[in-house]
């Protein structure tokens, strides 16, 4: 952040370097991707304990309600000390979605342990044939007197291996406009007819997964919304969603990575290490500014795409210079000890590949913003 | 144009590698942890390919690099495993040593029995007096790497069994060569020296049509899978935003391609250093650039593990990486056109230029 701190937000700012000095267990420091569940999630409980595991929810719902500055902080203190990467599919997606859309009874029975850390949920929207194109979708969830019997494929699900709980949009009737016979849907994963098998990535990983669903039994009460409705929960909230995803989080991790390379490379390189701190701030910023416009109230519209675009193109351009400070090293596939620091040189930089591609790709997101926000004229699709 | 025998060479090439395999030997090489196929290295050593440019008083084929241009564009476009290029830049190095040494070798990379290879590493030691220390490219399996060490002027061969090895993205090794008791002096002073940068160049142009034929291969790929993969009802080849992406690649390959000849062109002349770096330069930045986004064109089975187009991407990081990274070489073309900068011009260049300068003349 360029602007000044006030005193309670150094405050909190040494509390929180404090606590990360002190909490974060040395074999999960500096990891490159995240580490399986048996790993990561007891250090999402004790950041969890702390009560910094949901700095953007209400209080009214175990959150922190932290400000926009106090988030940030957060994110930069965590960065710097090497955090590890943990689960948002609970805290950022079907968390506040259901505080909107959730019943009483959904919301008292999931949102404490999303808080808590005991149950990892995952995303179940994507299939083979619906991509960007997710109102093609397929999966078909049909009526058997108070369940929904479901049948079909999600693809290229987060931790859907590891989760326990799958929030999916799933089709409850094909019949007029396809957004309309969509249906929400939260499945228990340990549900019979299931079936998961991972897939392993560009970088070695294999952190996605696909489902098969094969008569699966859903009781009617884990609907959200109302049946048929699905489309509009989904997507009423991604305009806010779209904040968090705007949030410096991968790109100060990819930051770091450049900061510990810099002591490594020649001088004719400091002027590429001041250009990814320069778009880091720039980024931080514009994070600022969209999520401090909507705690005063404003609606933050489609123009949240930008900060998509922003935050993801960011972190690949902050890698791209880590890539060329790493030299012939750029290449080699593990983290290399050079000199005291493990320093990573192709493991964050494949990673990020997939940012401008989930998440509503970046096409689909400046589509979006000539559309949408410049007024420019639809491509016939 | 690329005359006969290169187009020859070139269809040899992929002939040979697509009946080993094609890419998939490349995804094979990966998943068992690296390591060389000795056999299909034999037949390529068969098929003269490491003495294409020995000259022909030592039983090579005698070419010049730029006739090996399209040869090594067939090796990229599939994605080798193979260190060829390492390979065939090693033979004429050692042919221009002419020590016993070198000869030795020279005749135990004979037939491919012997993997030998050029290694120009970026330098990790602190400079003339201490035992030489750098970084390369070089598979384990690797029998032979020849290494130069510019302060003390010496070329090395060096056994990178015994060299810390790292591994690189596509199973490859990137190994810290070192001198070491078992280090051989090959050869030293100048002329070794000479020969050395020479072999670099021969890299840098090779690695760049490597690299070329690699990137121009993962354009079709995308552009195949464009014209497939429906969304929103068409194709999404017919989405305009993406089409106009697809074509600044286009211009990418043809550029670089028509970069990476005019580079040959120079070779044999003073201008070959320079010339070779700024291939080399440019295809590796280019090659990083389109393969990034042909990942980001196929969406998520782009990012995923069993599509081959990952596969190129992380070869064309290792191909851009050796024999010098694109910021590397960029500095030696910098350095390289400053010279030619500062020369004064040929004399027949001044004639041309006036009646003065012919009368000085
Ligand atoms: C690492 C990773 C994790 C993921 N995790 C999840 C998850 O947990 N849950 C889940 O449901 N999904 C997940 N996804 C899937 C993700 O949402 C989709 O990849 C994304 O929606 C794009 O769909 P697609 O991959 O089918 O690409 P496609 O839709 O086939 O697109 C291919 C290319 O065409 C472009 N394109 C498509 N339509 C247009 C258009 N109209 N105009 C211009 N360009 C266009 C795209 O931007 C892309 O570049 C994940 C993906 C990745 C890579």
């Amino acid at each position: 952040m360029l602007r000044p701190e006030t005193d309670a937000e150094a405050a909190f700012r040494a509390d929180v370097r404090a606590f990360l000095a002190a909490a974060i267990p040395d074999h999960l420091r500096d990891l490159t991707f995240r580490a399986p569940p048996q790993d990561c999630m007891p250090w999402y409980r004790a950041l969890s304990r702390r009560g910094w595991i949901a700095p953007h929810w209400p209080k009214a719902f175990g959150g922190m309600a932290a400000s926009p500055v106090e988030q940030v902080i957060l994110l930069e203190e965590m960065a710097h000390a090497g955090a590890p990467d943990i689960p948002t599919q609970g805290i950022n997606h079907i968390g506040p979605l259901l505080m909107h859309f959730g019943s009483p009874a959904q919301q008292a029975r999931h949102l404490p342990p999303i808080l808590a850390g005991d149950v990892i949920w995952c995303q179940g929207y994507s299939e083979p044939g619906a991509g960007s194109d997710l109102s093609a979708l397929r999966t078909a969830a049909r009526r058997d007197g108070d369940e929904l019997v479901v049948n079909g494929h999600k693809i290229w699900t987060t931790w859907g291996h590891h989760a326990h709980w799958m929030f999916a949009l799933v089709r409850t009737s094909s019949a007029g406009n396809p957004r309309a016979g969509i249906t929400f849907l939260l499945i228990d994963l340990s549900s019979p007819g299931i079936t998961r098998r991972p897939i392993r990535n560009i970088a070695n990983d294999d952190e996605f997964c696909e489902v098969f669903f094969d008569e699966v039994r859903v009781p009617l009460e884990n609907v959200v919304g109302a049946v048929d409705d699905g489309w509009r929960v989904a997507t009423a909230l991604l305009d806010r969603e779209r904040i968090q995803l705007g949030a410096p989080a991968q790109a100060l991790r990819a930051l770091e990575r450049v900061r510990r390379l810099a002591p490594l490379a020649d001088a004719g390189l400091a002027d590429r290490i001041a250009e990814a701190e320069l778009a880091v701030e720039t980024l931080t910023a514009a994070f600022l500014d969209a999520a401090e416009r909507f705690a005063a109230g404003e609606d933050p519209g489609a123009e949240s795409s930008y900060l998509k675009i922003l935050a993801t193109e960011t972190t690949q351009a902050v890698l791209d210079i880590a890539q060329d400070l790493a030299g012939p090293l750029m290449a080699a596939r593990d983290p290399v000890r050079l000199g005291a620091p493990l320093v990573d040189m192709s493991e964050m930089f494949l990673q990020a590949r997939r940012l401008s591609i989930y998440g509503g790709s970046n096409e689909i997101q400046r589509s979006i913003l000539a559309e949408r926000v410049l007024g420019l004229k639809r491509e016939a699709r | 144009m690329p005359s006969e025998t290169e187009a020859m060479l070139a269809a040899a090439a992929g002939d040979l590698l697509d009946g080993e395999g094609g890419v998939a030997r490349a995804r094979a090489r990966r998943d068992a942890g690296g390591g060389l196929d000795r056999a299909v290295w034999s037949r390529m050593a068969a098929m003269g390919w490491f003495s294409l440019l020995l000259p022909e008083a030592h039983g090579g084929l005698g070419l010049a690099p730029s006739d090996a241009v399209d040869f090594a564009q067939e090796i990229g476009a599939r994605i080798a495993p193979e260190p060829v290029v390492a390979a065939i830049a090693a033979q004429p190095l050692l042919a221009a040593c002419g020590t016993p040494a070198a000869d030795t070798l020279l005749a135990r990379a004979a037939g491919g029995a012997a993997v030998i290879c050029a290694a120009p590493a970026e330098r990790t030691d602190d400079g003339p007096g201490s035992a030489f220390q750098g970084l390369a490219f070089a598979p384990a399996d690797v029998d032979v790497a020849l290494a130069f060490d510019p302060p003390n002027r010496r070329l090395l061969a060096l056994d990178p069994a015994e060299a810390r090895t790292a591994a690189t993205v596509d199973g490859g090794t990137l190994a810290f060569l070192a001198d070491g008791p078992d280090a051989v002096l090959v050869a030293e002073g100048a002329s070794a020296q000479a020969a050395f940068l020479a072999a670099c160049d021969v890299q840098r142009l090779l690695y760049a049509a490597e690299l070329c034929g690699l990137m121009a291969r993962a354009l079709d790929m995308t552009l195949d899978y464009m014209r497939l993969r429906r969304q929103f009802g068409q194709p999404i080849g017919a989405f305009q935003a993406l089409q106009h992406r697809a074509a600044t690649h286009f211009v990418d390959v043809r550029a670089t391609r028509a970069l990476v000849r005019e580079a040959g062109r120079a070779f044999g002349t003073q201008k070959q250093s320079g010339a070779a770096a700024a291939a080399k330069a440019a295809a590796g930045a280019a090659a990083l650039r389109v393969l990034k986004d042909c990942i980001q064109l196929h969406g998520a089975i782009g990012f995923a593990d069993e599509h081959d187009i990952g596969l190129y991407l992380r070869r064309a990081m290792v191909l851009a990486a050796s024999a010098g990274t694109p910021r590397t070489c960029r500095a030696v073309f910098g350095t390289a056109r400053a010279a030619e900068l500062d020369a004064p011009l040929p004399r027949h260049a001044v004639r041309a230029a006036g009646p003065d300068a012919s009368q000085a003349g």
